[in-house]
């Protein structure tokens, strides 16, 4: 009976580990999976009516100095930095910048609408762009969002193109693929620096990247990038697609990507009281989303 | 007089003796401030420590976080030992009060020492303290709370109090918990944002309270049920929970709830990741705590027209169909709307958080009248066990779930980092809430089929070891009487050698030393 029961525990663990080894696609695979797919939607033709939003955080100075202005004269002890002279305090508390204050700051959406046909390979359609009114320093409106006519159509293609691009050290693009009742996703995962003097750093085999000048920005297994190395690291773009494919072709993608900036910000410290100074912190400056359902 | 009659007499007198009432209103009240007051430690510990130490004493993350887990092993070992221990203790005041009253204080400083960040340290100094505080005030942790949680099972013998001592002292608990968020929101207006001396201040609020709460209930309860007359060995920790068929299934029952722990754990993902709003945790898991507190307040009023068996299986399925139901409503409707669904949905969890308990302590009758031994620290300590086991598997599996449904995790070098899920992720999310818990919170009835502590056995048991106790207290009794008589006797012998008159010493009849062992109210009044 214990041997039958033994028997009995090893077929469900290796039934059970089958399972989960069948619910993903191989690595070496996903690649090709995820090539084919796309042609073969491309192949058999697709409409796609889908808005594609870029959304910018801004920080609005002048309202950001008022409030702070008012803060610090409102009391003779400011929370802000460590001094008790409340002179002191006054005069930087004011002059202090905050990226992750929520009321000097908004995220302002620039939306692309698409409405895209492509038949044999060939893109059709139209697109448009819907900008966001212009903003004083105190974020007070200074006209009306506008909406103009968009000339490039090309978005898929190129999203294409980039997900499948894995030759450019720029870029350090990794795939994972699960199988799913009904359905197949395929996630692309696309990391990329762009550095303060304009340029691109690219990643070492190691998995550590380096500027032009040989300047490391993030270390070989490191979480954080080395943000003030060399010229400085203007933004970390993390980019997410996610693919399904159903019977073999792409039926649906959802973009996210995220701007990581290094920015002014407050902390607290917790050994001094829970005081508040300015210190450089990593924050998202950037999004970019799109859910987008091929038919 | 028949046969019949002697029967229906002697049933008659051990239903009585069964329904005789031992509590009063200061064991329910001191039991249920103790319970209060163990929890506000475990709840200030659990939900502050980890700040505490990164934040305020600036110790590396990691390096807490290998304590933690060495710390959760040592834990693992050290909880059916303290459970051996208190059952191998025989002493006047029982083998649960003594660690009450005396290892209170220790554990009390151990709280407040954790949370004094001492200045000057160096970085070694820092964590060689860390672990030092941390693991002495687990284990003086475990020598309180094993010997708190076996208690309701020796005050009385009565199921109808045992339900509702643990009953009201769990509500008590739930809230206690809670008494560190509360006084740490208050503190930190009254010091103006003074994290560390609102951290170290309450700290020393709740160390200096809760002593006095398990103290004064060390020395007002009383157990009832005495020790059993055999030691149990030290080898019989593990292999009780084996011999012992319905604590097995019991435990086996129980060790399965982790599924439904998914529900709690999965509020926090849902919220954030789901309804894109952080804050509204407190609107998701306040109801669920209140309706699981009610829950916990009808439970003995249930458990009068169900038995225990019942009850665990009634609010199982109760739990999962109400489940299933916030799945198929679905995720696109107001946040409100599943907020209150998931009030009725936590109802029947307060019934389960009291039921194993009623149950351990009847396995615990169970296994008295089988072997004639008594194994409440074994028993609530491998109870205790299976529920940091539960935990454990539950953080696993979540960890699982989360992967399967290719949930992106937040950045760690990001403050507050909340990426956007794809929509596939948002509905796995939403199905680790709702119906995976749903369906697998149904396996752990499989194991409670095999319980049979019920109805009339469960009464012939019970209502058998009554008698039992009874007999022994009479027992006691007459033995305590005759050896009073007898040293009345020889003493009286020498005084007559002496040529003193005993009469003229004792005016009254000499008092037998009562035992408690089932006093009944009797004791009570004493």
């Amino acid at each position: 009976m214990k041997k039958l029961k033994a028997t009995a525990l090893v077929v469900i663990l290796v039934i059970l580990t089958a399972i989960l080894m069948s619910c993903n696609i191989a690595d070496d695979e996903v690649t090709g999976v995820l090539s084919e797919a796309i042609s073969a939607a491309e192949s058999a033709g697709y409409s796609a009516a889908f808005s594609f939003t870029h959304s910018v955080l801004e920080l609005y100075p002048g309202k950001q100095y008022q409030k702070y202005h008012e803060e610090a004269y409102s009391t003779d002890r400011s929370l802000y930095l460590y001094s008790d002279d409340p002179e002191e305090n006054r005069a930087l508390g004011a002059a202090r910048t905050n990226w992750d204050d929520e009321d000097s700051t908004e995220w302002l959406a620039t939306v692309y609408n698409y409405n895209i046909n492509c038949t044999g390979g060939e893109y059709s359609g139209t697109a448009t762009v819907t900008r966001p009114a212009e903003r004083n320093s105190m974020g007070e409106e200074l006209g009306e969002p506008v909406t103009e006519d968009y000339s490039d159509i090309g978005y898929l293609r190129y999203l294409y193109n980039r997900v499948l691009d894995a030759g450019s050290a720029e870029l350090n693009i990794t795939y994972q693929g699960v199988i799913r009742p009904g359905k197949r996703i395929i996630r692309v995962n696309i990391e990329s620096i762009l550095l303060l003097d304009g340029t691109n750093a690219e990643m070492n085999a190691d998995g550590s990247w380096v500027s032009a000048d040989g300047t490391v920005v993030k270390d070989e297994g490191a979480e954080d990038y080395n943000w003030t190395a060399g010229a400085g690291i203007d933004k970390v773009v993390i980019e997410r697609v996610d693919f399904t494919i159903r019977d073999g072709k792409v039926t649906g993608i959802e973009v996210y990507n995220e701007h990581i900036s290094y920015r002014d910000a407050d902390q607290r410290d917790y050994l001094r009281g829970g005081r508040i100074y300015t210190t450089q912190k990593a924050m998202i400056t950037e999004t970019e989303q799109a859910v987008i359902s091929l038919t | 007089m028949s046969t019949a009659a002697v029967s229906a007499d002697k049933t008659t007198a051990l239903d009585n003796l069964l329904d005789r009432k031992y509590l009063g209103k200061k064991d329910y009240i001191w039991f249920s401030l103790t319970t209060f007051a163990c929890s506000a430690i475990t709840g200030l510990a659990q939900g502050y420590l980890l700040f505490f130490y990164t934040s305020i004493m600036n110790i590396n993350l990691t390096a807490v976080g290998t304590m933690f887990l060495i710390a959760k092993i040592w834990d693992g070992v050290n909880d059916p030992i303290m459970g051996v221990i208190v059952d191998k203790t025989r002493t006047k005041m029982g083998k649960m009060r003594p660690y009450l009253l005396f290892a209170s204080v220790p554990y009390a400083i151990c709280t407040i020492i954790m949370f004094i960040n001492f200045r000057g340290m160096s970085e070694g100094g820092k964590i060689a303290f860390m672990y030092i505080s941390y693991i002495l005030f687990s284990t003086i942790g475990t020598a309180v709370e094993v010997p708190l949680q076996g208690l309701p099972a020796v005050v009385s013998p009565n199921i109808d109090e045992r339900t509702k001592i643990i009953s009201i002292s769990r509500i008590l608990g739930s809230i206690g918990e809670q008494s560190a968020l509360v006084l740490i929101s208050l503190g930190l207006i009254v010091t103006n944002d003074n994290y560390e001396a609102t951290y170290t201040g309450t700290a020393v609020i709740i160390g200096v309270i809760a002593p006095i709460f398990m103290v004064i209930s060390a020395l007002v309860l009383r157990e009832r049920i005495e020790p059993t007359n055999e030691i149990p060995k030290w080898s019989e920790g593990f292999k009780y929970l084996f011999k012992n068929k319905p604590f097995l299934a019991l435990i086996s029952a129980n060790l399965l709830t982790f599924f439904r722990n998914l529900v709690s754990a999965a509020i926090m993902y849902v919220v954030c990741y789901i309804y894109g709003n952080g804050s509204l945790q407190i609107a998701f898991a306040l109801p669920g705590a209140i309706a699981s507190m009610i829950g916990m307040l009808f439970a003995p009023k249930l458990k009068r027209h169900f038995n225990a068996k019942q009850l665990f299986i009634i609010a199982t399925i109760w739990h999962s169909v109400c489940l299933a139901i916030v799945y198929f409503v679905g995720m696109t409707v107001p946040w409100y709307v599943i907020a209150i669904l998931m009030f009725f949905t936590m109802l029947p969890v307060g019934v389960l958080n009291v039921v194993p308990h009623l149950m351990a302590a009847d396995t615990i009758d169970y296994w008295e009248h089988k072997t004639g031994q008594r194994q409440e620290g074994i028993t609530f300590s491998l109870m205790g066990l299976r529920s940091k086991v539960s935990s454990g598997l539950k953080d696993y599996f979540l960890t699982f779930l989360l992967g399967y449904f290719l949930f992106s995790q937040p950045l760690g070098f990001v403050d507050g980092h909340e990426p956007v899920q794809s929509e596939y992720t948002k509905g796995g999310l939403f199905a680790i809430y709702t119906i995976i818990p749903a369906v697998l919170n149904l396996v752990s009835i499989v194991p409670m089929l095999f319980y049979n502590l019920t109805g009339e056995r469960l009464h012939t048991i019970q209502a058998e070891l009554a008698e039992r106790h009874e007999e022994q207290r009479l027992r006691e009794e007459a033995e305590a009487a005759a050896a009073e008589r007898v040293l009345g006797e020889e003493a009286a012998a020498d005084l007559e050698a002496v040529g003193v008159d005993a009469g003229d010493i004792w005016s009254d009849e000499p008092q037998a030393d009562v035992m408690t062992v089932a006093g009944g109210e009797s004791d009570e009044k004493a």
